[in-house]
């Protein structure tokens, strides 16, 4: 029997209008404990690109890459610019946005020029004066990639450093000296509060898969019909583990 | 573009004096192509081919000749400048009215003016290789010192390549953050299958992990596997 939770997530499950950069953190928490399934979740995505070019100081446009049955698309853009080099990495089936969604690691080009491995990426990124770019992979509830985040600047400096700071992020290290601008900072804490999340939900299906006797696939999909639809999948996975502390 | 003018040395020592931190690949394999057009004797036209994954592009071309008789090549997935930027291999074809290897190509080749040609592979070991095209105006247009000349040329190409590739994993991300990113997931699962089996912390579990990965000498995410795979076994049976 698991226990369902309706005690968290409701408010942080719709995409917030305001363009704060206190609103991307929250929209990156919330997407981590979305479903993969859940029809809310492009609506999600659309609102994490608005912000991110919004807000993110060194970004001038950001896309999402999702995958469907045709092949990679992009879900949202804030720039017909971020569609293009998209659509060229597309074309090429080859490129940062697909790779990062692929291996579901983040893949950061600090300064376009060196590229030789995408010269499709390249030369469209360039002639709309893109110097840098970060691909970032976005889990959503059963941790798997749902969505690869481009984020595409013209400032190869300020870029870099963003760069480092999420490449480490996501290599488990959270140790930085290097203090960004508000909006990059924010972008950060929502990728590390978002990586938890899915800890948390990976160490409850872990313990639905001992408890009940079932492979990782039919844990996660227990785990779903055990939340409250619209509510986060978090707080059933913190539900489970504090469920068996007890 | 006519004949060669230029002396072969100091174009070289040209080459030698660039830095390729200070100019990009394209850049780089433009200044390779020009100098070989200008030194190699009996060149007419020089271009790059660059192959990613089966998929051909000429980086770097001194005139249209050289870039459509590649892209000949790359439309039809054959010819000379893709198997030499697989081989490595220095291909030598001297005379385009008895060709046999690529007959169509070289047929192309002749209607354009060009009786003989080198491709030469960049000797590099990535996921892009590539070679460096010499096209000549008659048959037997390369001898033997000739092709040697374009051979200097074709390795000032490799290593810019070879450079380029450094960069671009410099760039990119290191495939230790790519295996911790890897990890996460399975390590996770596996600490809540120890929780849920021994009813304790994560950081319990965690240490718990950690003690079978050292008696055990395997890595903790090889650990983690092996514990999830058997919870899935379990689960079938």
């Amino acid at each position: 029997m698991i226990v369902g939770s309706t005690d968290q997530g409701d408010d942080v499950l719709s995409p917030t209008p305001e363009q704060s950069p206190e609103a991307l953190r929250r929209a990156l928490l919330a997407l981590a404990g979305l479903p993969d399934e859940s029809p809310a979740l492009p609506a999600h995505l659309r609102t994490i690109v608005a912000l991110s070019a919004a807000v993110v100081g060194p970004v001038d446009f950001a896309s999402v890459t999702v995958s469907a049955a045709e092949g990679p698309r992009t879900e949202a853009s804030s720039a017909d610019a971020a569609e293009e080099i998209d659509l060229a990495q597309y074309a090429e089936d080859a490129g940062p946005c697909l790779t990062a969604l692929r291996s579901a690691t983040t893949v950061g080009v600090p300064d376009l020029a060196g590229v030789v491995v995408w010269p499709g990426f390249r030369d469209v990124a360039w002639r709309y004066g893109v110097r840098a770019s970060l691909s970032i992979p976005l889990f959503a509830g059963s941790g798997a990639p749902v969505a690869g985040l481009n984020l595409y600047a013209r400032d190869v400096s300020a870029m870099r450093q963003l760069i480092q700071r999420v490449e480490s992020c996501y290599a488990g290290d959270s140790a930085s000296t290097t203090r960004l601008d508000a909006g990059s900072e924010q972008l950060l804490a929502g990728l590390a509060e978002a990586l938890r999340c899915r800890d948390l939900v990976q160490r409850a299906l872990g313990v639905l898969m001992d408890r009940e006797n079932v492979a990782v696939g039919p844990a996660y999909r227990r785990l779903v019909d055990a939340t409250t639809s619209g509510s986060s999948l978090t707080g059933t996975a913190s539900a489970i583990l504090r469920q068996h502390l007890n | 573009m006519s004949e060669p003018t230029a002396d072969p040395t100091h174009a070289l020592a040209e080459l030698s004096r660039i830095r390729l931190d200070e100019v990009s690949l394209d850049d780089m394999l433009l200044r390779v192509a020009t100098l070989a057009s200008r030194s190699v004797p009996g060149a007419r036209e020089v271009s790059v081919t660059l192959v990613r994954a089966q998929l051909g592009w000429t980086a770097a071309f001194t005139g249209d000749l050289a870039r459509e008789l590649d892209e000949w090549q790359y439309e039809q997935q054959r010819g000379p400048c893709l198997d030499a930027s697989a081989s490595g291999d220095t291909l030598s074809l001297p005379d385009m009215t008895v060709e046999q290897r690529w007959p169509q190509w070289a047929q192309r080749a002749r209607a354009a003016g060009v009786g003989s040609s080198l491709s030469i592979g960049l000797p590099i070991q990535e996921s892009v290789v590539g070679a460096l095209n010499v096209y000549g105006g008659p048959a037997n247009a390369f001898d033997p010192p000739a092709v040697a000349v374009a051979e200097q040329f074709a390795a000032y190409a490799a290593v810019a390549l070879a450079n380029a590739h450094l960069y671009d994993s410099a760039a990119t991300l290191a495939e230790q953050m790519q295996e911790a990113m890897r990890s996460r997931a399975v390590i996770e699962q596996a600490k809540g299958i120890i929780m849920g089996e021994r009813r304790c912390t994560p950081d319990e579990a965690f240490a718990l992990l950690s003690k079978i990965s050292q008696d055990t000498n395997r890595k903790v995410r090889d650990v983690a596997e092996a514990l999830v795979a058997r919870a899935a076994q379990s689960a079938r049976v």
